[in-house]
């Protein structure tokens, strides 16, 4: 009962301010960084999205950091209320080098975010991200897809993490 | 006297750069796509002894469980009683690691490191709801771990295999029954590992101050369950680090990369192989 009132508050929270206030807030593009410190990705990655309104944010990030390691990780993300606490989703498609080949680690993410202080043009992000791999496949090896049969199978697969975007944002 | 300092940090830096880890087959039972179903089976374990990679042995090294079946009071190869299979008497793996110390060529990735066997004494005699072993059932699980060492060590003197072997558990209790049961003249190098999972959640995990005076000198523990202080204080202690992991993500990579462990226990022997074979070049 607490969770769900928990949940409600937030709904409350995000949708409120969305459908009142800045119901007619311009469309904008974005592009910037995405940085991290845990090690769901590299910690220096490029990104930039498109916002409509303020309802749904698209992006995409990629990973100039493949030379560094032969791993790239980039992700499609999706941002429902991205002015407000919002709910997050996507995919992150991991790129592991293995010398004579790439093993492909397809994650889906869930998550949640919330805007930090804008400075000027550019714009601020947090998000928390849950990533579940649930398909891997590549370099020769079996491809395998997640199992719920036992923790073992799946244990490891499921990965919390953050991140905080920077981004210049132009309104059009 | 600086130029001379410099050289030595040089030369203590490129060694760290050039030590990969070893490639060690978790629960005898590494083949790809990973099935803990397949966990502790001797066909599992054949299996896994023939992957190779480059004309060579994939492993060096690899985990036997060794579960004590309180209800008859029998020594099997087994993870757990959770998963209804065939039981098997833990003489057998035994018998396939020295029919594999048979084969002609190389037993190991590395022609210069011992061949390692990590036996790990489960500490429950049951399935849940879990019970530990009686005083008298500690004494026979190590007996048998010593007899299965003694199997394998035997096969490796025979075909001149430089081997080790590595006694290991999340129970301190065990690890002493098999220190108190060790012979005076070994036949083949052996040491004791403390496995550590999750402190406050995992209920067998137990801090190594309860491992007491034993001689311990590695730790197993998971790369993404693990504080950096925690894995501070076994640098400190001077252990010996491993990684055990189950399915490898970016997050197990990145482990590897920041602990810079002796041994991966992996479930996904080919792909760690390729991958810590990509990481030197």
């Amino acid at each position: 009962m607490r969770a769900m009132r928990f949940v409600c508050g937030l709904l409350c929270i995000s949708i409120i301010p969305t459908v009142t206030s800045e119901a007619a807030h311009a469309d904008s593009i974005h592009g910037g960084l995405n940085l991290r410190a845990d090690s769901g990705a590299h910690p220096l990655r490029l990104v930039g999205g498109y916002q409509i309104a303020n309802q749904v944010d698209l992006s995409l990030t990629v990973d100039p950091l493949f030379w560094a390691d032969g791993q790239s990780d980039i992700d499609a993300l999706v941002y429902v209320w991205p002015k407000r606490f919002s709910l997050l989703t996507g995919l992150r498609t991991s790129v592991i080098g293995l010398g004579d080949g790439h093993q492909f680690q397809h994650k889906v993410l869930l998550g949640v975010g919330a805007p930090l202080p804008q400075v000027g043009k550019f714009r601020t992000r947090w998000s928390f991200e849950l990533a579940t791999v649930v398909y891997r496949h590549g370099a020769g090896l079996p491809a395998k897809a997640i199992s719920f049969a036992s923790g073992r199978d799946f244990i490891d697969l499921l990965n919390f993490g953050m991140f905080v975007t920077v981004e210049y944002d132009h309104a059009r | 006297m600086r130029a001379s300092a410099a050289w030595v940090l040089l030369a203590a830096l490129s060694s760290c750069a050039s030590q990969d880890p070893s490639v060690i087959c978790h629960n005898a039972n590494c083949v790809e796509p990973t099935d803990p179903a397949q966990d502790d089976t001797p066909a599992s374990l054949s299996a896994s002894l023939a992957l190779r990679y480059q004309d060579r042995p994939v492993l060096d090294g690899v985990e036997i469980d060794l579960f004590w079946r309180g209800e008859d009071d029998q020594c099997i190869f087994a993870h757990d009683l959770l998963h209804p299979k065939v039981l098997v008497p833990a003489s057998e793996p035994a018998a396939v690691v020295a029919a594999y110390f048979a084969t002609p060529g190389p037993i190991g990735w590395h022609d210069d490191r011992d061949f390692e066997v990590l036996l790990e004494l489960k500490g429950a005699v049951t399935a849940p709801p879990i019970k530990q072993h009686s005083a008298a059932q500690r004494v026979a699980h190590a007996a048998c771990a010593w007899q299965t060492y003694q199997t394998i060590a035997n096969a490796a003197l025979a075909h001149g295999r430089r081997i080790r072997v590595t006694f290991s558990s999340f129970a301190p209790t065990l690890l002493q029954a098999v220190h108190d049961a060790a012979p005076t003249t070994p036949a083949v190098p052996f040491r004791l590992l403390a496995l550590q999972g999750l402190n406050a959640l995992d209920a067998q995990t137990r801090g190594l101050n309860e491992f007491g005076d034993l001689p311990i000198e590695a730790v197993a523990f998971h790369g993404q369950w693990i504080t950096d202080t925690q894995q501070q204080a076994f640098v400190t202690l001077g252990l010996e680090l491993s990684l055990y992991m189950f399915d490898a993500t970016t997050e197990t990579f990145a482990a590897i990369r920041r602990y810079r462990p002796a041994w991966v226990i992996t479930s996904e022997a080919r792909l760690l192989r390729r991958w810590v074979s990509n990481e030197l070049q």
